[in-house]
C-alpha cells in the first residue's frame, strides 16, 4: 500500500469516500437535508410501486393479496389507457401550439419599452398567479351556455352560440385554450428573459448587413432563443401532461371521456373507486409515459 | 486537523441537531386528522375540486354546475368548553342538512354538555378524506355524515360502528316508527351500520302554470312525461319542458330509476351486468330525447344548477330529489316558489322510486360512540327532528313525522316523501360500487354526447362492470 496524504488515512484509494463531492465536507454537513429528501421522495415511490402489484382497495382493508401485473393487465393495458395517453397528448401539444408561438410574440412586443409596459405585463401575468380551481371555476361560469358572458355576447351578435363543455370537441379546445390563457404569462417570462440576455452584436451585424425586422428575427433572434424554446417547449409539456385541478373541474374528464387524461384517471380510480392498487399501477404507468419528457430535459440542460 | 475529519464532526453535529428537533416534534401533540398510512400513488392531486354535487347541496350563489367552493374542509371554531372538557367530532358535508346540523349543535351542548365540533366538507373531497381518516384509525370523528352511493364501500370496509343496540335499546329514538325500506338504507347483511339523515326520493317537480298553459297533467308514467316535456317547450322559445342535470354522476343516478322503471337493473343474481338489456337502451334514450326540450347548460349542470334553474327560469318539469324542497319552496332562494309542487316520480312498466338521501353513523376509529350516538340520537329522536327540518333540512325518513297533519300541511313534499319511502330503492351496497358508477356515468356521458350510439355507450359501459366485478372476485 503507497503512502496517504496527511489527513487521509483510513481512505481507500479508489473507494466512494475517495470521490472529490463526497470528501467535501459540505457532502456530509448537508446530508441529514439530502437524507431527508430521499427518505421523503423515494418512501413514497417505492410504495407506489409495491401497491400496483397488490389489490389494495380501502373499502376491503385486510383483503389485499399480491396480484402481480394483474392491475397492469386490466387497467393499463386497454383501450381507455390508450384513449387517456391521447387525450393527455392532445391536451399537451395543444397547448404548446397555441402558448409558444403566442408567448414569444408577447415578449418580443414587451421587449421594448412603451407606455404602460409594466402594467400590460403585469397584467399577462396575472393569469399565472391563479390556482387552477379558480381558474376553472371562472371559466365554467363564462363557458356556461346559459348565462355565460361569452354566449351571450356571441347571441347578441347573432352568432351561434355553442356549448363549450357539452361537445367533446370544443370541451377539449376550452380545456386547451383556458390552460393556455392561465400560462402564457409563464411561457412570455421566460422568452423575455431570454431576449434581454441575447448578445447584441449578431442582431446590430445583420441590421447593417441590411437584414429587415422580420428577417433578423427568423434567422438571428431565433436560433440563439433555440435552447430557451426548447427548455420552455418540455417545461410545458410536463406540466401539461400532469394537468389534474383545471380539468377535473371544468369538465370532470367530460362529457364522456372526451377530457379525460392519464391524471384524472389515476385520481378517479384511486380516490373516487377507492381501488388504490389499481390507481397505483395507473400512476407508475403516468411516470413511465413521462419519463422520456425528464430524460430530455436533463439532457437540454446539461448541453 | 485535515479537512475531512473536521467536515466529518460537522456533519455529526448537523445530524445531532436533525435528530434532536424531529424528536421535539413528535412530542408534540397532533389535533390534525392524519391520512391513513396506506400510500397515495404519486401523482396523488390535491383533494380539490367538486364535479358533480348530490342532492341536497347548498344552492350557489351563479346557476353554475359546480359547488362554489373546492376549499379545504373548513372547521368552525370549536364550541365553548363544556362542563367536563367532553367534545365530539362531528363531520359535515355541503348542503342544507350540514346547515341545520350546524345551527342546532349549540342546542345540543347545552342539553348535554358535550360540546360540538364541527368539520364540513364538499361533496366530492367528503368521503376520501373521512374513509382515509377512519382505516388510518386516526380516531379523527366521532359522528360522519355520508352518501348512499358510498355507504357500502364504508360498510363493507368496516369503516362504521354496527348501530344495531344503539337503535334498538333507545325509545328516544324509537326504531320502530322508521318505515323498514328506510331501516334498510343503513343496514349491509341485516346489520345497521348508519341511520337517516335525511330522506330524498325522486320526485317530479312541476310548475303549475305551464303544465295548465299547456294543457297537460301531472304525469304519472314516463311517456306522459316526455309528452308533456315536448308540449311545455312548444309554449315558446325562452320556456323548457324538462331539466333534470346530467353532469356525472347525476346522469348515472337519472338512469338508473328510469331502468329501474323499466324493469331492468344493473345486474342478475349472479353479478353478470344486464346493462344491454332493452330496459337499458329504453331508459338510456329517454335520457337522451329529454334533452331535446331541456336548457343547454342542462348537459353540464349538477343538482344545484337545476334548482337555481327550475327555481329562476321557465321550466315546466325536472326530475329532482326531494331535499332541494326547501330551495325551490324558498321565495328569497326561487323567483317561481308559489309555482312549484311535486308528485311521486312517474312509472315505466313498473313503479319503483330511486331512495337517496344522507346517512349518518359513527365511525369504526372512533373512541366515542356512545357519545356519537348520544349525538345522532339526540337530533334525529322524535323529540327533536321537526326542529331539524324547520332548521332546512331535508326530512327523515320518520313516519310520524311524515304523517304529522300539521307538518304534511306545511311540508308539503312529505306524502311523495312517505310514497318513496315505501316503494323506494337502493343503490348496491358492494364495496365498488363508487367505481361502477363512475363507469356507467362516463359511459352515459359519451351517450349522451353522441360520441358513441346507444347500444355501443351501453355495451362499453357492461364491458367496465364485468372487468370492476371480475376483479373484485364477484365475477370469475
Amino acid at each position: 500500500m503507497g503512502s496517504s496524504a496527511p489527513g487521509t488515512a483510513g481512505v481507500r484509494a479508489g473507494g466512494f469516500l475517495s470521490r472529490p463531492g463526497v470528501r467535501n465536507p459540505g457532502f456530509w454537513m448537508a446530508a441529514p437535508a439530502w437524507l431527508l429528501i430521499l427518505v421523503v421522495g423515494l418512501v413514497p415511490i417505492v410504495t407506489t410501486v409495491f401497491l400496483s402489484t397488490t389489490s389494495e382497495h380501502l373499502a376491503r382493508p385486510g383483503q389485499t393479496r399480491f396480484v402481480g401485473l394483474g392491475n397492469f393487465v386490466s387497467q393499463v393495458f386497454n383501450g381507455d389507457f390508450v384513449h387517456a395517453v391521447w387525450i393527455t397528448v392532445l391536451i399537451a401539444v395543444g397547448g404548446l401550439l397555441l402558448q409558444v408561438p403566442v408567448g414569444l410574440g408577447l415578449a418580443t412586443l414587451l421587449a421594448r419599452q412603451f407606455r404602460f409596459d409594466r402594467l400590460v405585463r403585469s397584467a399577462l401575468l396575472t393569469p399565472m398567479m391563479l390556482t387552477p380551481v379558480a381558474v376553472g371555476l371562472m371559466w365554467s361560469l363564462l363557458l356556461n351556455p346559459d348565462i355565460g358572458i361569452l354566449d351571450q355576447a356571441l347571441t347578441a351578435l347573432g352568432l351561434p352560440a355553442p356549448n363549450w363543455l357539452a361537445d367533446p370537441g370544443l370541451a377539449l379546445a376550452s380545456v386547451v385554450v383556458v390552460s393556455s390563457w392561465q400560462n402564457i404569462g409563464f411561457v412570455m417570462l421566460m422568452f423575455l428573459a431570454g431576449l434581454a440576455n441575447l448578445p447584441r452584436d449578431p442582431i446590430e451585424a445583420a441590421q447593417i448587413d441590411g437584414a429587415g425586422r422580420w428577417q433578423v428575427f427568423r434567422y438571428v433572434t431565433l436560433p440563439m432563443l433555440a435552447p430557451i424554446v426548447i427548455v420552455v417547449v418540455l417545461i410545458r409539456l410536463i406540466d401539461a401532461a400532469k394537468m389534474f385541478d383545471l380539468v377535473l373541474i371544468l369538465t370532470g374528464g367530460g362529457p364522456g371521456s372526451a377530457t379525460e387524461n392519464l391524471n384524472l384517471v389515476v385520481y378517479k380510480t384511486a380516490f373516487q373507486g377507492f381501488a388504490i392498487g389499481q390507481g397505483a399501477a395507473l400512476a407508475v404507468a403516468l411516470a413511465i409515459v413521462l419519463a422520456p419528457l425528464y430524460v430530455l430535459w436533463r439532457r437540454v440542460t446539461r448541453a | 486537523m485535515g479537512p475531512l475529519r473536521s467536515g466529518w464532526r460537522a456533519g455529526a453535529l448537523a445530524w445531532l441537531a436533525t435528530l434532536a428537533l424531529m424528536g421535539c416534534a413528535a412530542a408534540q401533540p397532533t389535533t390534525a386528522p392524519t391520512a391513513a398510512p396506506t400510500s397515495v400513488p404519486a401523482t396523488t392531486a390535491p383533494s380539490a375540486a367538486p364535479t358533480s354535487v348530490r342532492a341536497s347541496t347548498a344552492p350557489t350563489a351563479a346557476s353554475t354546475s359546480t359547488p362554489a367552493t373546492t376549499a379545504p374542509a373548513t372547521t368552525s371554531a370549536p364550541a365553548p368548553s363544556a362542563a367536563g372538557g367532553r367534545s365530539i367530532s362531528v363531520v359535515v358535508v355541503d348542503g342544507p342538512s350540514a346547515e341545520a346540523i350546524k345551527a342546532l349543535a349549540p342546542d345540543f351542548t347545552a342539553a348535554t354538555g358535550i360540546a360540538v365540533n364541527i368539520t364540513q366538507f364538499d361533496y366530492d373531497s367528503a368521503h376520501q378524506k373521512m374513509l382515509l381518516s377512519i382505516q388510518g384509525k386516526a380516531a379523527a370523528y366521532d359522528v360522519i355524515q355520508l352518501d348512499q352511493p358510498f355507504f357500502g364501500a364504508f360498510a363493507s370496509g368496516g369503516a362504521l360502528a354496527p348501530l344495531d343496540a344503539y337503535v334498538t335499546g333507545s325509545s328516544a329514538y324509537d326504531w320502530s316508527d322508521i318505515p323498514a325500506s328506510i331501516q334498510q338504507y343503513g343496514q349491509l347483511d341485516g346489520k345497521t351500520y348508519a341511520v337517516d339523515l335525511s330522506s330524498e326520493p325522486y320526485v317530479v317537480t312541476y310548475r303549475k302554470d305551464l303544465l295548465q298553459r299547456a294543457g297537460v297533467a301531472v304525469p304519472t308514467t314516463w311517456d306522459e312525461y316526455k309528452a308533456a316535456a315536448q308540449k311545455i317547450r312548444a309554449l315558446a322559445p325562452d320556456i323548457y319542458g324538462h331539466s333534470t342535470g346530467v353532469k356525472p354522476a347525476r346522469n348515472a343516478w337519472f338512469w338508473i330509476q328510469t331502468l329501474w322503471s323499466y324493469g331492468g337493473d344493473l345486474w342478475d343474481s349472479n353479478y353478470n351486468p344486464t346493462v344491454t338489456s332493452d330496459a337499458a337502451k329504453t331508459a338510456a334514450q329517454l335520457q337522451k330525447d329529454l334533452l331535446m326540450f331541456a336548457p343547454a347548460s342542462t348537459v353540464t349542470n349538477g343538482g344545484d344548477a337545476t334548482a337555481d334553474l327550475f327555481g329562476n327560469t321557465d321550466i315546466g318539469l325536472a326530475i329532482q330529489y326531494a331535499g332541494y324542497y326547501s330551495t325551490l319552496t324558498d321565495a328569497t332562494k326561487s323567483k317561481n316558489a308559489a309555482n312549484i309542487a311535486f308528485a311521486p316520480v312517474p312509472a315505466g312498466s313498473t313503479s319503483a322510486t330511486e331512495l337517496q338521501g344522507w346517512l349518518i353513523g359513527v365511525p369504526s376509529d372512533s373512541t366515542k360512540k356512545d357519545q356519537g350516538w348520544q349525538f345522532i340520537e339526540w337530533l334525529l329522536g322524535k323529540a327533536n327532528v321537526a326542529k331539524l327540518v324547520s332548521a332546512g333540512a331535508p326530512a327523515p325518513g320518520r313516519t310520524s313525522l311524515l304523517q304529522d297533519p300539521s307538518l304534511s300541511q306545511k311540508y308539503t313534499i312529505f306524502p311523495a316523501i312517505l310514497a318513496g319511502a315505501q316503494n323506494g330503492r337502493t343503490f348496491p351496497t358492494i364495496p365498488e360500487y363508487p367505481q361502477i358508477q363512475d363507469a356507467i356515468a362516463t359511459r352515459l356521458g359519451e351517450i349522451l354526447s353522441n360520441q358513441s350510439t346507444v347500444d355501443a355507450g351501453l355495451h362499453a359501459m357492461s364491458d367496465d362492470m364485468t372487468t370492476i366485478l371480475k376483479d373484485a372476485g364477484y365475477l370469475k
